[in-house]
């Protein structure tokens, strides 16, 4: 480019052809306005592991988007084997076999201790409702939940024993005084 | 013989299990629904005296295939808690609205 003063700068560079993205974008397949809607809300599904998906993917399973790549690659074939096919993805919710169930010394040790009538009333029917709120969770896919009831579980077991202990200390001592 | 009204939780207990006559609820359940008047900790505690007072029967049906491992026991009320609910509630009325009794 020949400036006003005779100078010779260098011009604009030719814009080099950009090499060519696959995205969804380029493809004008999708574009984020298409992602909304049962796609987007099966992408929060599985980004939040919700173990039912409100819908399957529909968008990355045959020859469609493969047409789709290889007509905007202009039959360059640099899109070969892409993407790879994906079926529906698996459900997140997996079947789970509980070997042991949480807290299970505990209650043996318990069981152990305790009197059977005590043990029957008191400690059994407690860990029978914990232990189904556990299954219950893991069920749906919540190993959070399922952590916090095991360890609250533990938590409140421990508070009755602690709690009957010292009752059965303080009571006959509140009898000597009266 | 010592007679005793029931206590504010038992009270609450009775009170759950008589609305819910229909069909009879585990202790969770009645944590649960009886909106933080009870607590987890202690709920098989009362129930077990209440149990031992005879306001309460208790009945362990067998697991079935979607709820394997420990049976849960499902609480009902008796007429005996369903007479001591209602003395209680008697007492209450006489005594001018009071809700909670203790035990004496």
């Amino acid at each position: 480019v020949i400036t006003d003063d005779y100078r010779e700068v260098p011009g604009p560079r030719p814009e080099e052809p950009r090499p060519f993205e696959p995205t969804m974008h380029n493809l004008e397949y999708f574009d984020a306005g298409d992602g909304l809607g049962d796609d987007w809300q099966y992408g929060l599904d599985l980004f939040y592991g919700n173990p039912k998906p409100h819908v399957l993917p529909t968008y990355i399973t045959a020859w469609p988007q493969e047409l789709a790549l290889q007509e905007a690659d202009g039959g360059k074939g640099r899109v070969t084997g892409f993407p790879a096919v994906v079926g529906p993805l698996e459900n997140k919710a997996q079947e789970v076999h509980i070997a042991r169930p949480p807290a299970h010394v505990l209650r043996s040790v318990l069981e152990l201790v305790m009197s059977r009538k005590a043990y029957e009333r008191i400690i059994r029917p407690y860990f029978a409702d914990e232990f189904h709120e556990y299954c219950e969770a893991l069920r749906a896919g919540d190993r959070r939940r399922a952590l916090v009831i095991a360890v609250r579980m533990r938590v409140i077991i421990w508070y009755n024993v602690v709690a009957a202990v010292v009752a059965s200390v303080v009571r006959p001592i509140k009898e000597l005084i009266r | 013989m010592e007679c005793r009204l029931p206590s504010s939780k038992e009270l609450l207990v009775l009170r759950l299990l008589r609305d819910h006559a229909v069909s009879p609820m585990y202790g969770l359940e009645l944590v649960k629904a009886s909106d933080g008047g009870l607590g987890r900790a202690s709920i098989y505690v009362v129930l077990a005296r209440m149990e031992e007072k005879g306001y309460l029967k208790s009945s362990t049906p067998k697991g079935d295939s979607e709820h394997p491992g420990l049976p849960r026991p499902r609480y009902r009320i008796t007429a005996l808690g369903e007479r001591a609910l209602k003395g209680a509630e008697a007492a209450a009325a006489a005594m001018g609205g009071v809700t909670a009794l203790e035990p004496a």
